[in-house]
């Protein structure tokens, strides 16, 4: 039985102190573990009480036992040595040792990463934002509403007026699914246009006085009546939800500086992608409506000259804004007008 | 032949009849009343593998390995470092942890699905969540102290929930009273929560510095930063009279020194906290020492960030086995109590234990 035998360093359970011991097979349920002065003393243990904690890189293997003992092996276990869970552990040591796994990771973790932030999430939220009731963010939509109300004040258009845009708005951009069309005086909002997810849009005065033209108005409510079809609040929150979950999974903290400036990052470019999309839901509804799509670009260009924002405000800080670049978006408007065009010849 | 049995009466016998002798050479005379150096063995290559292949379990497993993988990770450091020929360790069961995360995420879903039907839902749970920080600390100090071996001997930490509320409202009180001059005393008061209430075997710690040397350890930085500023203003004003630079040019250099040292102020603090800190621990009688140089640390933690940014995360491991043997290597202990003579606490009172282990709230959430 000589050749069975192993050293391991023993702690006994009484005593900090480490010892040298053998370490030896004594049936087919239990060990030996021989230590102290000329390995006189003795203590046998059986497998089922033994807890075993793995090897990890250059640390060889390490037994909790019962008594509050330990063993630490100075090399992998041994053939005969019967634990069960050993195996398992010894292939999960090899498989952080095997270079060509390492690089397999390493490729296949990145390529998922962009994956999942790129495609993932957005298809996702997508699809469960699309399953869920229409009425899922009416209460968050009632209080976001109640904010809304108090920052504005009540609307000094005249009730005709109201009526005309309302009316408009009913015969070409509802559609099936027409929303609560409230109109207030702006205050701090300037001139703006808000879809709030109780499916309820609201229109400033501003807005209404700086459009020239009650088409430019259809534009802007076609926008937002995109959201509110295309449920981006929703979307919105169960992206930031799934990123949440995915990052408590892997690091089991969230509150980590450096993990949420990225974060943030992506999620204004995702709120990119969403006003991209409702310029085009908007778009195509005008031309559905035959309205021309310019007028919707005269808007754009409007409220980029009252703002301020001039030609060259293009800089990497758009990639940082949540809305697309004003002039960005007025391109695109202007290539949806003649990819149509070029499509009706 | 005698030993059939797997928990033995031999003890008190064994011991009078031959003390045991030690086989891994261990000198004990000189040991006692000596500084003795920490030593970390891991290598970042060797720690990348393994990093990234636990991420890749995680990610077969659909999040079901994240436990297994925390515990190899927090392992390859505890184990790879190594005091008086005795490497340190880390016990805890993974499938506890998953049990905690699985509560955690629980209740994160919980919040979040909340917040989705109403404002004053989602500010009470918010608000229970805060309430609950003090005993979540206490939990997973307590849970890593237990689960944190030296040698054979266990760590223990005796702090109540009790005292982790109390400190937690005078650390609120001072900061509301002081409107958060005084931020560092939360500092000291949590360091001093964590240290005084722990123990290696039956040895306690403690933290002997007093709150000014936290304050020290955070307005030194800045100080000298608005030092430095104030420097470079007059410099560039002096210059001003001799060089051909526009104003604006003035205004980039100052912006640029002003960004480099700003980005310095977080970095610096960090490494004096950690030299205030174990330049003023002692457990028992023994006394710890940091030969850390705090401009060496704060450059270490800058450049950390910077390569993780740039690397996209890649180079995380890298960073951290970077910054911990740094840490590790800079600690010494003058040694004045026996190694060979810790006791496991509650180690009498196996009930104590059986209890604390199936407390199925005495759970690591990661703070």
């Amino acid at each position: 039985m000589q050749q069975m035998t192993v050293e391991a360093v023993f702690y006994d359970g009484q005593s900090a102190k480490p010892y040298t011991a053998q370490v030896s097979a004594a049936d087919a349920d239990s060990i030996w573990v021989q230590y102290g002065e000329n390995f006189a003393l003795q203590r046998r243990y059986r497998y089922q009480d033994m807890l075993l904690i793995g090897a990890l890189g250059r640390i060889q293997p390490v037994i909790e036992l019962q008594d509050d003992a330990r063993l630490e092996f100075q090399q992998p276990l041994p053939d005969w040595f019967q634990l069960k869970q050993k195996n398992i552990y010894q292939s999960i040591w090899k498989l952080e040792r095997t270079p060509s796994l390492i690089l397999f990771s390493t490729i296949f973790i990145v390529a998922l990463a962009f994956a999942t932030v790129k495609w993932g999430i957005p298809w996702a939220s997508h699809v469960v934002a699309n399953q869920l009731p229409e009425t899922t963010l009416n209460s968050v939509g009632n209080e976001a509403e109640h904010y809304v109300l108090e920052m504005t004040g009540p609307s000094r258009l005249s009730a005709a007026r109201q009526q005309a845009i309302l009316q408009q708005y009913q015969a070409l951009v509802a559609e099936d699914r027409p929303a609560k069309l409230l109109f207030r005086e702006g205050n701090r909002l300037g001139a703006n246009a808000v879809a709030i997810p109780n499916n309820t849009i609201i229109l400033t005065d501003e807005l209404v006085e700086l459009a020239q033209d009650d088409r430019e108005i259809l534009g802007v409510l076609a926008h937002e009546q995109g959201h509110l079809v295309e449920r981006h609040s929703l979307q919105q929150a169960l992206a930031s939800l799934g990123f949440g979950v995915i990052l408590i999974a892997i690091t089991g903290d969230g509150s980590d500086l450096m993990t949420s400036l990225p974060l943030a990052l992506v999620g204004a470019s995702y709120s990119r992608n969403f006003e991209a999309e409702a310029d085009h839901y908007a778009l195509t509804t005008m031309q559905h409506q035959q309205v021309p799509t310019i007028h919707y670009a005269n808007l754009l260009q409007r409220l980029a000259d009252e703002s301020g924002e001039s030609e060259q405000g293009t800089s990497v800080w758009d990639f940082l804004q949540s809305h697309p670049a004003t002039q960005e978006r007025i391109e695109a408007v202007k290539a949806f007008e003649a990819k149509q065009s070029a499509e009706a010849k | 032949m005698q030993n059939q049995d797997i928990h033995p009466t031999f003890t008190a016998e064994e011991q009078t009849q031959l003390p045991p002798a030690l086989v891994v050479d261990s000198p004990e005379p000189q040991l006692l009343g000596q500084h003795h150096p920490f030593h970390f063995y891991g290598t970042a290559m060797e720690y990348f593998g393994i990093w990234i292949v636990n991420i890749l379990l995680i990610i077969v497993t659909l999040g079901l390995y994240a436990p297994w993988a925390k515990v190899r990770r927090l392992r390859y450091f505890y184990g790879n470092t190594e005091f008086i020929q005795r490497r340190f360790d880390f016990t805890g069961v993974p499938s506890k942890i998953l049990i905690g995360r699985l509560i955690a995420i629980g209740l994160y879903l919980a919040i979040s699905l909340l917040s989705n039907y109403s404002v004053r839902a989602t500010l009470i749970g918010v608000l229970i969540l805060y309430l609950a920080v003090p005993w979540l600390i206490r939990a997973t100090i307590r849970f890593n102290a237990r689960n944190s071996k030296f040698g054979n001997s266990r760590f223990f930490f005796s702090g109540t929930s009790k005292k982790a509320y109390i400190e937690f409202l005078k650390g609120i009180l001072v900061y509301i009273l002081t409107l958060g001059i005084f931020f560092p005393v939360l500092i000291w008061l949590y360091k001093r929560y964590c240290l005084d209430h722990l123990y290696a075997g039956q040895l306690q710690f403690k933290l002997q510095a007093d709150w000014p040397a936290y304050m020290r350890a955070m307005y030194v930085p800045l100080f000298l930063f608005i030092g430095l500023l104030g420097a470079a203003a007059l410099v560039l004003a002096l210059l001003a009279d001799f060089s051909s630079l526009s104003a604006v040019q003035y205004v980039w250099i100052f912006m640029g020194i002003y960004l480099l040292a700003a980005l310095f102020i977080w970095p610096l603090m960090l490494a004096r906290i950690f030299i205030t800190s174990w330049n003023n621990t002692t457990i028992s009688r023994s006394q710890f020492q940091t030969n850390c140089n705090q401009w060496r640390y704060a450059w270490i933690v800058l450049s950390n960030w910077m390569v993780k940014i740039l690397t996209l995360g890649l180079m995380t491991p890298w960073a951290a086995i970077r910054l911990y043997r740094y840490q590790v290597e800079s600690l010494s202990l003058h040694l004045n109590n026996d190694p060979d003579l810790l006791m496991n606490q509650l180690q009498g009172d196996p009930s104590a234990i059986a209890e604390e282990i199936s407390d199925i709230f005495d759970i690591d959430v990661s703070l």
